[in-house]
């Protein structure tokens, strides 16, 4: 029952096949089966509780007044605010943080009658560094990495812990570990989806997205998200223009920006991003090469960008309030100083006193200043393509995977946001979707970058792939 | 020595908006509540909230900017001013860094020779920060203040003197009191100021070094501070040495300013673009309708009283300065038209017994209707002036309406000849002696008869009536005294 989509799962339940009850208590099982190794889970909601909500859907079902997500359990990284349940961006500085708010997003989910069974795990406030301590495994190859911070969205639906997840995108975040766990992943278009609730590092490039199977599971549940929020002031009214199954894709123009030498996009990626284009080619879609010469500069100016935002909006973790707070201290100075050594890990750190330098009255012309230039000359490249093209065709990340334990180099993690970092730039939706092929056992996918609100059309592209790839009638199981 | 200086001062002015609500949250403003009563996640910093700007705040920040002749960015954002602090709950304040909304402006202020301009370098909207509270148990945090609106008028470096910069200080909290955006009400810290003083050689084309003093929350220490300061560094500058870049505090225990921190202290606050809030737009349209509603402006307002009431610039100054009181003033000119009269009897009987407070709300306790019934009453001589304060005294406590109290009183002037010559003829008999001294020459007697004729009507003879009678039938007795003297 667990492998089912969250579509199927609906009709399974409005047919009255299953009742909610059954199904909680399948993810339950499936949830103590699995996640000693997969470690997906931060925080889990008590199963007393969780059945007791399962219930009280079958019984809004029976009285006729079940929510279009009535009785499907789902859960959300815990970097999003759950109401009543820790929320600790898996942090030590709020490992006892327990919101009394609830994220927009959360809400409008559990208003449809989701049920919320647990936090997932994640690297530290979704900040990505080689020193992460994630606990969280890949579930196709426990040896091989998630590749970025908001891995335990991708690994819980991957090993089918949970029919579907939401988690945040402020570089890649979601898409990669989706990449590599064989799932699929959207950013939305900025302003789409509420932040209120979001633990933000990167407000300007934080988007919060779905994790799916399929790309009818990404339709369903995204159109339920987006909408203008009072909380917050980016949002905007924009509607969802949900997928048309039936709909051909010979219309659509594909833009692939060419492989330069300026950048270490590994030969592997290369061809398998080349097989992808005659895949789509053969659907009916045109796919054509474009330059895109701002994209080497992608990895320079999103470090220095959303560090420079993270050293100003981690600064309200100061242990004044609520969160951790050293316990000897010998004044105020003492106090921030010892509480935050504390609290934040390595890469935390090294992200504050990244972006702390580059605002830096002597430096901040130098790097934060230029940074936000070249951000205005990457929309204008990549809106100029987007004159021309439907949406761009790219890896999700320029190299293959790797292990878990391998220390990569200072430049992999540069270069490796280069693709996904690029719709955080710009503000575009990108969705991340899985092929069939596979290295070290492990999926790989590839990346479709859409113009501003016109997620429809990456969803539309990724169905008809899907359907002829067969995606998500495929046999082999992670687990 | 002294006179071979100048002194250069420029004022950074913050005025709390009386906006309702918070400027990024729905949290009442409300001063004087319990602590940490007006407060939410927001305001208080908690993650996964973002500050919603409050519109009210762009429309007030405007219409200050308008009435002090400023332009108005078309487009603009706001930025984070990054510290720590424990009554800055996000580790940043949000701000506005270098696109203010309102910039090159000027306010007039009197000075002797006429007006002078007076530059304003800009105006921004920012939010307040909470309040340490420090006690014996150890420090507390209050946030009520923390997200209340703010906006920071800077001026450009125009003022010459202390007392220049004390009379701009006054003009500015004028302004903002008339167009409704700030109660100004330095006791409440609703209105603050950062002095920047620099002096130099007068002809020197160079401005000197200059310190800052901040955060003074009075006009009179502001003014205090600014002469301790300005003689201070003339003092230093007399003496060859150099003045440093720093930043001080005024210390009223000891009347002096003090050092607080170093230029190379200075901190970096990091500013940045504000990345949750939207760029603000204003339209033309706005900014017409805006400007449009502007009330008259208190500046405006006293340059017509002098001219067409003709009170006097000080009369007008206090009267501007208590806004209400000054509205309580318009009010009763439109139903008694000596408007010098009227400043006369507010500014002498009604301070007498006014409140600070009252003078602030324009609290009579009676109708500008009443009041001019009262003045009405004097100059019709219906009552005289000295009973028309006795009126006016009752009309303060009981709220009762003049010519009540006239009548209750039997205040009424007696101004009927014949009634005041027959109390005359009276007094004369009864204080033969007092006439006697009249005729052979004491003028001054004239005057004891006349308050024997007050005595005796408990004030209410018309004065100068019977002045006039009192006069006449004196001289009357002078002559027959004088017919009669050739009989010896």
């Amino acid at each position: 029952m667990y492998r089912k989509t969250v579509l199927q799962l609906k009709g399974l339940l409005e047919n009255k096949k299953i009742s909610s009850v059954e199904l909680m208590k399948a993810y339950l099982q499936r949830i103590k089966q699995v996640d000693e190794q997969i470690q997906a889970y931060i925080t889990l909601q008590e199963e007393e509780i969780l059945l007791q909500s399962a219930q009280e859907a079958d019984q809004r079902r029976s009285q006729g007044k079940a929510g279009i997500l009535e009785g499907i359990p789902m859960a959300v990284s815990d970097n999003i605010c759950t109401q009543g349940m820790k929320t600790t961006g898996a942090s030590f500085m709020l490992n006892s943080f327990v919101p009394p708010y609830q994220a927009t997003v959360v809400e409008k989910y559990l208003e449809e009658g989701a049920i919320l069974v647990g936090k997932l795990d994640m690297d530290e406030f979704g900040i990505h560094s080689p020193y992460s301590i994630a606990k969280v495994r890949n579930p196709w190859n426990l040896q091989m990495t998630l590749g970025s911070s908001g891995g335990g969205s991708s690994a819980a639906v991957a090993a089918e812990e949970i029919p579907f997840a939401l988690g945040v995108d402020g570089g890649g975040d979601l898409r990669q570990p989706a990449h590599f766990c064989g799932c699929f992943a959207l950013k939305p278009t900025y302003g789409r989806v509420s932040r209120y609730g979001l633990i933000s590092v990167a407000p300007s490039f934080e988007q919060i997205g779905s994790v799916t199977k399929t790309v009818e599971d990404m339709d369903l549940l995204m159109g339920l998200l987006t909408g203008k929020d009072s909380k917050d002031p980016t949002t905007h009214s924009q509607p969802w223009v949900p997928l048309e199954k039936d709909l051909a894709i010979s219309e659509m123009k594909i833009a692939l920006p060419h492989f330069s030498d300026l950048f270490p996009c590994r030969p592997s990626i290369q061809k398998h991003i080349h097989k992808v284009a005659s895949q789509l080619e053969t659907l009916g879609a045109r796919v054509e090469e474009v330059e895109l010469p701002m994209l080497s500069y992608v990895p320079s100016m999103y470090q220095i960008l959303t560090s420079a935002e993270a050293s100003s909006n981690l600064a309200r973790i100061d242990g004044i309030r609520y969160g951790h707070r050293a316990e000897r201290y010998d004044d105020l100075s003492d106090l921030y100083q010892k509480t935050r050594q504390e609290g934040f890990g390595l890469g935390v750190k090294e992200k504050i006193l990244f972006g702390t330098y580059v605002l830096s009255a002597s430096h901040y012309e130098t790097y934060y200043q230029k940074a936000l230039k070249l951000r205005t000359l990457l929309y204008q490249e990549t809106n100029q393509i987007f004159q021309s093209y439907h949406m761009i065709l790219t890896p999700v990340i320029p190299f293959p995977v790797w292990n878990r334990e391998e220390k990569k180099s200072v430049q992999d993690y540069y270069w490796k946001d280069m693709y996904t970092a690029i719709a955080n730039l710009t503000g575009f939706p990108a969705l991340s979707i899985p092929t069939r092929d596979r290295i070290e056992g492990v999926p790989i996918g590839f990346q479709l970058i859409g113009q501003a609100g016109k997620e429809h059309q990456l969803l539309q592209v990724a169905y008809t792939y899907e359907q002829q790839e067969g995606i998500s009638k495929r046999k082999e199981k992670s687990w | 020595m002294v006179n071979q200086y100048e002194v250069v001062i420029g004022l950074e002015v913050h005025a709390e908006l009386k906006t309702k609500s918070k400027i990024y949250c729905s949290c009442s403003t409300q001063f004087g509540g319990e602590p940490n009563t007006q407060c939410c996640p927001t305001c208080m910093g908690f993650p996964g909230t973002f500050p919603v700007l409050n519109e009210k705040v762009v429309e007030y920040a405007l219409r200050a900017g308008l009435a002090m002749n400023c332009s108005i960015a078309r487009q603009t954002k706001q930025d984070r001013k990054n510290y720590f602090y424990p009554d800055l709950p996000k580790g940043y304040q949000i701000s506005q860094y270098d696109i203010p909304l309102c910039y090159e402006g000027y306010v007039e202020i009197p000075v002797d020779e006429g007006n002078k301009k007076i530059g304003i370098q800009q105006i921004h909207i920012e939010e307040d920060a909470g309040k340490l509270i420090h006690t014996e148990e150890g420090t507390f945090i209050d946030y009520n203040r923390s997200g209340v609106p703010l906006i920071e008028i800077v001026s450009k470096p125009d003022l010459s003197s202390p007392e220049e910069a004390k009379r701009y200080l006054e003009t500015l909290r004028n302004i903002l009191l008339y167009i409704g955006v700030s109660d100004c009400k330095m006791n409440e810290g609703s209105l603050r100021c950062d002095i920047n003083l620099s002096v130099r050689k007068k002809g020197d084309p160079l401005y000197g070094e200059r310190t800052e003093i901040k955060n003074m929350n009075s006009f009179s220490y502001a003014l205090k501070a600014m002469e301790y300061e300005a003689s201070r560094q003339i003092q230093a500058l007399e003496k060859g040495e150099k003045i440093q870049r720093e930043t001080r505090r005024w210390d009223e225990k000891n009347q002096c300013t003090f050092p607080m921190r170093k230029k190379e202290e200075a901190q970096d606050y990091r500013y940045f673009p504000e990345p949750d809030i939207p760029l603000i737009c204003i339209s033309k349209e706005q900014i017409q309708r805006i400007q449009k509603s502007l009330p008259e402006l208190p500046h405006e307002k006293r340059q017509r009283w002098i001219t067409d009431y003709h009170i006097t610039p000080e009369e007008a100054d206090v009267l501007i300065g208590y806004q209400k009181t000054g509205l309580f003033f318009e009010e009763t000119i439109r139903h008694y038209s000596n408007a010098v009269i009227i400043a006369n009897w507010i500014l002498g009987e009604g301070f007498r017994f006014l409140t600070e407070e009252q003078k602030e709300q324009g609290e009579f306790p009676f109708t500008p209707i009443q009041f001019a019934e009262l003045l009405q009453l004097v100059e019709e001589e219906i009552i005289s002036n000295h009973i028309g304060k006795q009126v006016f005294e009752i009309m303060y406590k009981t709220g009762k309406s003049p010519s009540m109290i006239v009548e209750e009183n039997q205040w009424k002037q007696i101004s009927d000849t014949n009634q005041l010559q027959e109390i005359i003829d009276e007094v004369l008999q009864k204080n033969q002696k007092s006439v006697n001294d009249y005729i052979t020459g004491k003028k001054v007697a004239l005057k004891a008869l006349m308050g024997q004729v007050m005595k005796v009507t408990k004030g209410k003879a018309n004065p100068q009536k019977a002045n006039k009678i009192l006069k006449e039938r004196l001289e009357n007795k002078k002559r027959m005294d004088k017919n009669a003297k050739p009989m010896i």
